[in-house]
């Protein structure tokens, strides 16, 4: 059987059509012929399978999860039912044996926690928009992030200058602005509400919205609108040229001369001339992703915590993870969290903030590798208005970085953040890190891709941006093996080797023959 | 392939669980006992359920920290709701309706900030350990689920893992019947691409490397 009829068929037999017993007896013949047909079938069946696939005793952690839930349900009954408070299951470090006896501690305890202490923690209503995350020269009306409220007025103007600024939109509506990107949020409350793009790029995400309300993206003419979906829009310098896609969903772009659909994966492109389709290509959807990766959990609780530092670009960690850099307005959790802030010159500082429900605290710090320690000035206390202080009130622990050895993963979101930041070579630098730190991981595994086209596409470096993509491929490859082949391809071409070109050429048709790239090179 | 592939549509093709002979009155009983505050039927029942929910939310979420915190959810859920038991199906069966009703809500809680996680092209292999499960496969079966970014993964898994029909998925993830089936078939043709590199160039099963 042909590949094409082949995926017609199990197209059709994923999505829960009947087949024929001609065409199911098609496919099971096929089955036995083509070795990857067949794991194609056996993973579908394995998944049928595999609830009911797991062990009959269960584990030592499935004991402990069990234990966590009676104890709840227990403590549940002492009072009003208590909030579904996560309690990371890795923070409960429960296993085997141990479960029954700490379970046990924590009944001790739930029975004399006051009536108080257990009512149910009311989640925050977001009426209205919100600065979620804010990273770089951010502005609103007109002033600094750092001295706005991150509640919005309604058509307030949020422009980026770099950076990035997030924006949590009523419930369950997310907008990320990027670098060069002026908008405003119009319609609050109405049943159509929408994000101006004036110039630059945005990007929403949106939960299902209730029967009757939309959501949109768009300019003064043309307006990309959705009622669940991922999508973003592109508004040139000028305005005239606007460009809708759709990572998931459907959008309707409507301009005043046309209308069209988009379903997931395609893109509208409206100029003068009218409005074309086009389909959308891996480059816009992760540059989309990477931007949506940048909002915060601000569901919950939430108070905001601005922090400047001296000079301006330190790098933030929250709870280890990577947030952005300096000047940066971030939403968190109501409780306490880890603040790290990591200069350029390898200087570094930590401390515990305490962040309280619907305030703002704001943190300045002066941080500098070439000074001793206590270079930094405190804080002031937070407060329900933004308060700011240059004044030092304490010393604080300020070190030239120690030689830590980060996660993988932390590396690799750190390489991104950087690469964001158009700093490429500091980007190499920390995939080559990861590379060196953790050679067995899969994130180096994915990072020699990312790295190869870091030396190929910014830092001009086709023979060792080559070298990169071929040890990905050498290594067992994966999901971007098409990307690395293409890579070794752009590099041989970028080197003027013309006949490793040919040959990289050869191996890309021969190993991603359906691959939309294939048929421009045969 | 450990058992033949079902063509019909729409079927649940799950395999029924083990407890589905059982005498379905001493189910019954043992909800109505969880149900009154029973701490011993509540520790029965916690323990009977907590593998399979822990499992189930393992390939719903993907991420396993993630799933071992639904799962929690989830089991505080399910014992809450003893009460509704109504005797109609195997326990079992009626817990995953929950277990997967915490892991959906679960998923809109968590993916503002972990929605890149799954798609994100630096991070489209989780390193997460799964026990191999099927003998055809070169890999487990988990890791295949882990290529999918999580709205492919969770149709998918609801539809041939749970055996929910096309308009029950598309009611649960809360979007349209042809959005759901653009994703399932997006989804297949992703695992597709894997399995075809995989088999044409032999690549051993296990971790990545």
């Amino acid at each position: 059987m042909k590949h094409r009829a082949w995926n017609g068929l199990t197209d059709r037999l994923v999505a829960g059509e009947r087949l024929s017993p001609d065409e199911a007896r098609s496919l099971e013949e096929a089955a036995r012929i083509d070795p990857a047909h067949a794991n194609e079938l056996a993973l579908l069946d394995d998944l049928a399978g595999f609830v009911d696939a797991g062990q009959k005793e269960p584990s030592a952690d499935s004991i402990a999860i069990a234990h966590a839930a009676l104890a709840r349900v227990t403590a549940g009954e002492l009072g009003p039912r208590p909030a579904m408070e996560r309690s990371r299951s890795r923070a409960l470090g429960i296993a085997g044996i141990a479960a029954a006896s700490l379970v046990a501690a924590a009944l001790a305890v739930l029975v004399w926690w006051p009536r108080d202490e257990l009512d149910a923690t009311p989640e925050l209503q977001v009426a209205g928009a919100w600065v979620t995350i804010a990273s770089g020269q951010v502005t609103v009306d007109g002033r600094a992030i750092g001295d706005a409220m991150p509640r919005l007025d309604p058509s307030a103007t949020v422009a980026v200058r770099d950076g990035l600024a997030c924006l949590a939109i009523e419930p369950g509506i997310d907008v990320c602005l990027g670098a060069g990107t002026t908008a405003s949020v119009e319609g609050l409350g109405d049943p159509e509400m929408r994000v101006e793009v004036r110039r630059g790029h945005a990007v929403a995400r949106l939960d299902p919205l209730p029967s009757g309300r939309s959501f949109g993206l768009g300019t003064a003419r043309v307006r990309a609108v959705a009622v669940g979906t991922i999508f973003s829009i592109d508004v040139s310098e000028d305005g005239g040229s606007v460009t809708a896609a759709v990572l998931d969903g459907v959008v309707e772009v409507r301009t005043p001369d046309a209308t069209m659909r988009l379903a997931a994966h395609e893109v509208a492109r409206v100029h003068a001339g009218g409005i074309e389709r086009d389909r959308l290509t891996a480059d816009v959807e992760a540059r989309d992703l990477e931007l949506l990766a940048s909002v915060p959990d601000v569901d919950g609780r939430i108070g905001h915590v601005a922090i400047d530092v001296s000079p301006p670009g330190a790098t933030v960690l929250v709870d280890d993870r990577t947030l952005g850099t300096s000047p940066l307005l971030v939403a968190l959790a109501a409780g306490e969290h880890r603040l790290e802030l990591r200069g350029s010159g390898g200087a570094r500082v930590g401390e515990t903030l305490t962040i309280r429900a619907e305030t703002v605290v704001a943190r300045r710090f002066s941080l500098s590798a070439a000074e001793p320690p206590a270079a930094l000035e405190a804080p002031l206390e937070e407060s329900i208005e933004i308060e700011e202080t240059d004044e030092a009130t304490e010393g604080r622990e300020v070190a030239r970085a120690p030689a830590l050895k980060s996660s993988p993963r932390a590396l690799l979101a750190e390489a991104r953040m950087l690469r964001r930041e158009d700093r490429w070579r500091d980007a190499a630098s920390t995939y080559r890190r990861l590379l060196r730190d953790h050679p067995r991981s899969s994130e180096a595994h994915t990072a020699l891709v990312s790295l190869g086209d870091l030396l190929l596409d910014r830092l001009g470096e086709p023979a060792q941006a080559a070298r990169f993509y071929l040890r990905y491929v050498r290594e067992g490859a994966g999901a971007l093996a098409p990307e690395a082949r293409w890579g070794i391809v752009r590099a041989r071409r970028q080197q003027g080797d013309t006949r490793g070109e040919r040959e990289a050429i050869e191996d890309f048709v021969a190993h991603h023959p359906d691959d939309a790239r294939a048929a421009g090179l045969r | 392939m450990s058992r033949p592939l079902s063509f019909e549509p729409d079927v649940h093709v799950a395999k029924r669980p083990a407890e589905i002979a059982s005498e379905r009155p001493e189910d019954t009983r043992l909800m109505e006992l969880v149900a009154s505050g029973d701490p011993r039927a509540r520790s029965m029942l916690a323990m009977r359920l907590c593998a399979r929910v822990r499992r189930l939310l393992r390939g719903l979420l993907g991420d396993p920290r993630d799933a071992d915190d639904a799962a929690q959810d989830a089991l505080v859920e399910i014992l809450q709701s003893a009460h509704g038991y109504r005797g109609d199906a195997p326990i079992e069966r009626w817990a995953d309706r929950i277990a997967v009703r915490t892991g959906v809500r679960f998923r809109r809680r968590e993916r503002r900030a972990a929605v890149h996680a799954a798609v994100d092209p630096d991070q489209l292999r989780s390193a997460a350990p799964e026990p191999a499960h099927g003998d055809a496969l070169p890999r487990p079966l988990v890791a295949y689920l882990d290529e999918l970014p999580i709205r492919e993964r969770q149709v998918l898994f609801l539809k041939h893992g749970l055996g929910y029909s096309l308009p029950e998925v598309a009611e649960i993830v809360g979007a349209a019947r042809s959005t759901t089936k653009y994703r399932l078939m997006s989804a297949l043709a992703r695992l597709r691409k894997v399995i075809r590199r995989e088999t044409a160039i032999g690549r051993p099963g296990g971790a990545w490397r």
